[in-house]
This record gives structure tokens, sequence and C-alpha cells, in this order.
């Protein structure tokens, strides 16, 4: 199935396209979010390595522009051919 | 003081113009340069001290605060002496940097930040680098540096992350690209909720410095339009590069100065 992606930064591997398609039968949130990891070898990590979950200080992430209510259980949020995730990255208030 | 540094100008900066890409002429161009730090805490402070053993010909630094206890975590300029002396942060600064280098015009202004006044403050700068704590500051320098064709470094720390990238205006994505959506009070964690390193603002300061350097230099095939993001606890770099917002950007676009022009607003330089 495919997931359309939108980023406000290039994710590494995704140069230029706005999906990606993924052939496992059950798709959550986490899923993508670790293929998208995976393309950019690495380089992009959406999933916090420690907590395991999604680095919510780092990436605002939705689904179809619904906002993750409650954070444990949003990564684990089935999706469908056709749903659109937005990844903004954070910036950092402190100075 | 050493007066050889006084008779040959540039000597003092020999290590740097060792610099590929910088040279005698990197210096000249540094040394004719100007550069506005809005905010002299964690950040500004780091900034302000590299800038000026960098030689940068003139440098205003902006912020309205005085001086206290725990700023000296991590403000690299201050020290007890200027918390018992009641100064206030843009004076404290100037004075500590013009006994680090007296070639270089250090004008401290002490004042918040406002639609008001910004436009003559950034006015003669050929940088604007950020040393705020707030996403309204950073919203309005964006603005005015937008407006005013004037690049711009963005930096941020908290916690043991930072920050950083530099903005040309309408040659970059420009901070209204980044962060469409302005933020509510209080929705961000800051200092002041979940603590900052100071090892996370020199070195996420440092990179920001080196930004602006590159710029000044006109070194156009090394600049980089990349958000840096560094997080020291973690060991981790990662290179962003940002878009411009997809939607068209009210600022860079459009041409729309919401922040600059809610002149009745007044925001914290700090």
């Amino acid at each position: 199935m495919k997931v359309l992606i939108d980023a406000n930064f290039v994710i590494p591997g995704l140069e230029g396209k706005n999906e990606i398609e993924i052939s496992s039968a059950e798709v959550t949130l986490k899923t993508v979010l670790e293929e998208l990891s995976s393309m950019s070898s690495r380089r992009m990590n959406f999933i916090d390595r420690w907590t395991r979950e999604i680095d919510y200080l780092s990436y605002h992430i939705t689904v179809n522009e619904e906002s993750p209510s409650a954070l444990e259980a949003f990564s684990d949020r089935p999706l469908k051919d056709g749903d659109r995730v937005t990844i903004r990255l954070l910036g950092l208030c402190g100075g | 003081m050493n007066e050889d540094n006084h008779i040959d100008g540039l000597s003092r900066y020999a290590k740097q113009m060792l610099l590929k890409g910088f040279g005698k002429a990197g210096q000249e161009r540094l040394v004719s340069s100007h550069v506005a730090v809005i905010g002299c805490g964690g950040l500004g402070t780091v900034i302000s001290n590299h800038f000026v053993r960098a030689g940068i010909g003139c440098i205003t630094i902006v912020d309205r605060d005085y001086i206290e206890l725990d700023n000296l975590q991590r403000q690299m300029l201050f020290d007890e002496d200027d918390i018992s002396g009641g100064l206030p942060k843009a004076i404290a600064a100037a004075r500590k940097l013009g006994r680090v280098n007296s070639q270089v015009t250090v004008i401290p202004v002490v004042t918040d930040i406002n639609p008001r006044n910004i436009e003559e403050v950034i006015g003669n700068a050929d940088l604007v680098m950020d040393g705020t704590d707030n996403f309204e500051t950073r919203y309005l320098i964006n603005d005015a540096c937008v407006k005013h064709h004037i690049p711009w470094v963005y930096t941020g720390v908290i916690s043991s992350r930072g920050m950083t990238m530099l903005i040309v205006p309408h040659h970059t994505p420009c901070f209204r690209c980044l962060m469409d959506k302005r933020p509510g009070p209080g929705s961000m964690p800051t200092s002041d909720t979940v603590g900052v390193l100071s090892t996370a603002v020199d070195a996420i300061g440092s990179f920001a410095v080196t930004e602006g350097l590159k710029w000044i230099l006109r070194r156009d095939n090394e600049m980089q339009s990349y958000l840096v993001s560094v997080d020291v606890w973690r060991s981790e770099l990662t290179k962003f590069e940002m878009k411009k917002a997809s939607r068209g950007c009210p600022v860079c676009d459009e041409g729309i100065y919401d922040s600059l022009d809610a002149r009745e607003e007044t925001y914290s330089a700090r």
C-alpha cells in the first residue's frame, strides 16, 4: 500500500518523492516511520532509540492532519492506503 | 596589552588567516563587517565572544536583562563581579569584549527588541545572529530580515540539543517556512522547564558563528542551507535540508510581515 509523506525537510532516500510503498499486511505509523529511518540509512530517527516511541521533542507528526491525542498509542495507529503522514521538524526555543 | 597587535592590526589573526579560503582578504572582509546579536544569554555570549575574537569590525549586542547567579552556568562572558556591579548584560558583555579585542567596535543596546525598534537596530548590520530564547522574537527577526534582505542565523538550544540554520532571504527557506504554525505560549519546552547543558550552548553557538563567518566571507560554494542539529549528550549530529513552505510562505513569498506589523507588542531579547 502507498502512504503519502509530507515533511518540511528532505528525507534522505525519499528525495523527489512524496509517498512510500509498504508491502506489509498490517501497517502502523511506527512501521512507516521505521521504514523512513531505514531509507535514510538511520540518518533520520523518528523513533527515539531509547524510549522506542515517536520522538515528540523533535518532530510533530500527524496522520491525515489528526494530531496524537494519546501519545503512546499514536505510533501504533493503523494506516490504510492513501493515508497522509505529515512530519514537521520542531524548532528549539531556548537560548 | 600587546602593542604589536595594535601596530599591525591583523597579526593577532595569524592562525585564522592561515585557513584555506580565509586569508588576509577574508580577514579584511570580516574587519569591515557589522553583526547584530539579538539576545545576550547563553547563545548570545558564545556568539559575541567568537565574533569579537575572530575580528568582526563592529558588533551590536541587544539585551534588556541584568545578570543573575543562575546565568553563570552557561553565559560565558559573565562572572560574579558583574552581578555585584548590577550591570545589564549588554553593558557587561561590551566591557568584557572590549578587553578581549579593543580593535572591535562593540555597541551595547539595553532594550527590548520590538516591532518599533528592530528595523533601526539591525539596519546597519550585514548579518543578524539569534541569541534569543523565544519564538515570538524569532518571528520578528525573520520578518525584519526578510523585508530588508539581511541574512540571519537562527539558533535554538534546549537540554543537550541545539540547532542552527543560516537563513538568506529569498535564497533559503525562511524561519516561517520552517515553523509555519506559531507554537502557543508555554507549549514548547524551555531551559526553565527542562534545563540546558552548557556544552550544548557552546557547541551550537560555535556552529552558528561558523555559519555566519562563512556567509561574511562569501564562500557561496560552501554556504550550506542545512539546518544542523546536535545532541551533545548522545554524540549525534544531523543535517536537515529544509524545504520552503509547500503552500507558499506568507513572509518570503507574499511579503506579509505579521510580527513586524504588530507595533504594539513587546518582545524579550535575552
